[in-house]
């Protein structure tokens, strides 16, 4: 989600090359992720070629910018956030 | 559920850590931006018009020079054609798309990353600008053959329109072009201002070069050191972006 935050839109390729994941991890976080209404997936063909774009929605930037506003809440605490979300 | 304790207080260039996972789009702005390939293809295109402009009109020049009138508008014709072509390219928004065919298949293996820009509707202008940006280049062209423009004049001539021309391509792009394309109006003011001096920055003589190197070489300049900023915001994206994944249903954290 970060990823597609700086950016209108990002391919499969990009994300795939970017990140470092499989084809498969990739396709299941991503699925996730568009089920919750934070990514819109689009496919396409360009020719023969499949293209399956991804775009941040206005959801997505929403939560993700109160996921950051929460996470700066807790590290002003002084505390570790990564263990407060493991403590949830 | 018991905190579990986390036994290492994660530092902050650990991979995942809040402050490198927060510069993620800073640096995808930053790739996207600078994916100045196609650009760089463009202006292959644009310097070979540019030479055949450039040398149609020296090789008319000196038909004339040489009382061959004949010749001289035959190569004179030729320059004004290969000016209205680049025109017609640019207006039509053919070269637009050319370069997001050339975009797809130069970053193929990489994937497209679109940068976000401020929708910038098509208007009349986006048809008067590059009209009158040729008009400017065949008038110049003219006036050099007619009045003999001294050297020292002509690219000063020339940056005052290609100046605003290259702002105005800049500045409708909607923010979707990094700020290294700006080099190329910046490096050709310079060179303007020098040679309005007397001083031409490649040669002491008047040649190809100092007419070349202004019109497209500052352009090639700024196109790679864009192209060679996106290797380095893409290295810098997938070091902060690449997070241990643990397994295929997705347990490590991505970003």
């Amino acid at each position: 989600m970060m990823l597609l935050s700086g950016v209108k839109e990002a391919d499969f390729k990009f994300l795939l090359s970017t990140l470092g994941l499989t084809n498969g991890n990739l396709s299941v976080q991503s699925g996730k992720l568009e089920e919750a209404g934070y990514v819109a997936i689009s496919k396409s063909f360009e020719g023969k070629i499949p293209r399956t774009r991804y775009r941040l929605t206005d959801l997505g930037r929403e939560r993700l910018a109160a996921y950051w506003q929460g996470m700066d809440k807790i590290r002003a605490t002084g505390v570790n956030p990564i263990q407060v979300l493991r403590s949830e | 559920m018991e905190a579990i304790p986390v036994e290492t207080k994660i530092k902050d260039d650990a991979p995942g850590a809040p402050e490198r996972v927060r510069e993620i789009p800073k640096w995808v702005r930053r790739y996207a931006h600078n994916r100045t390939l196609p650009v760089l293809v463009n202006m292959g295109l644009f310097l070979i018009s540019c030479a055949v402009i450039a040398g149609s009109s020296t090789l008319a020049n000196r038909e004339l020079q040489a009382g061959h009138k004949a010749a001289a508008f035959a190569f004179g014709a030729v320059s004004l054609a290969a000016s209205a072509l680049w025109v017609w390219l640019v207006a039509t928004r053919r070269l637009e798309r050319l370069g997001g065919t050339l975009s797809s298949r130069l970053y193929g293996a990489e994937g497209t990353a679109v940068a976000a820009a401020k929708p910038c509707a098509r208007s009349r202008a986006d048809l008067v600008v590059p009209i009158a940006f040729g008009l400017c280049v065949a008038l110049s062209v003219a006036a050099g053959f007619a009045f003999e423009t001294a050297f020292r004049y002509i690219v000063p001539i020339m940056a005052t329109y290609m100046v605003p021309f290259l702002l105005y391509i800049w500045a409708r792009q909607g923010g979707m072009v990094a700020p290294f394309m700006l080099l190329w109006p910046g490096l050709l003011v310079i060179h303007a201002v020098l040679a309005f001096a007397g001083v031409h920055p490649f040669s002491g003589e008047p040649n190809a070069v100092n007419m070349l190197v202004p019109t497209v070489g500052y352009g090639a300049i700024a196109a790679l050191a864009s192209h060679v900023y996106s290797r380095v915001a893409l290295s810098r994206l997938r070091s902060l972006a690449r997070v241990p994944e643990t397994d295929e249903k997705g347990g490590g954290q991505h970003a």
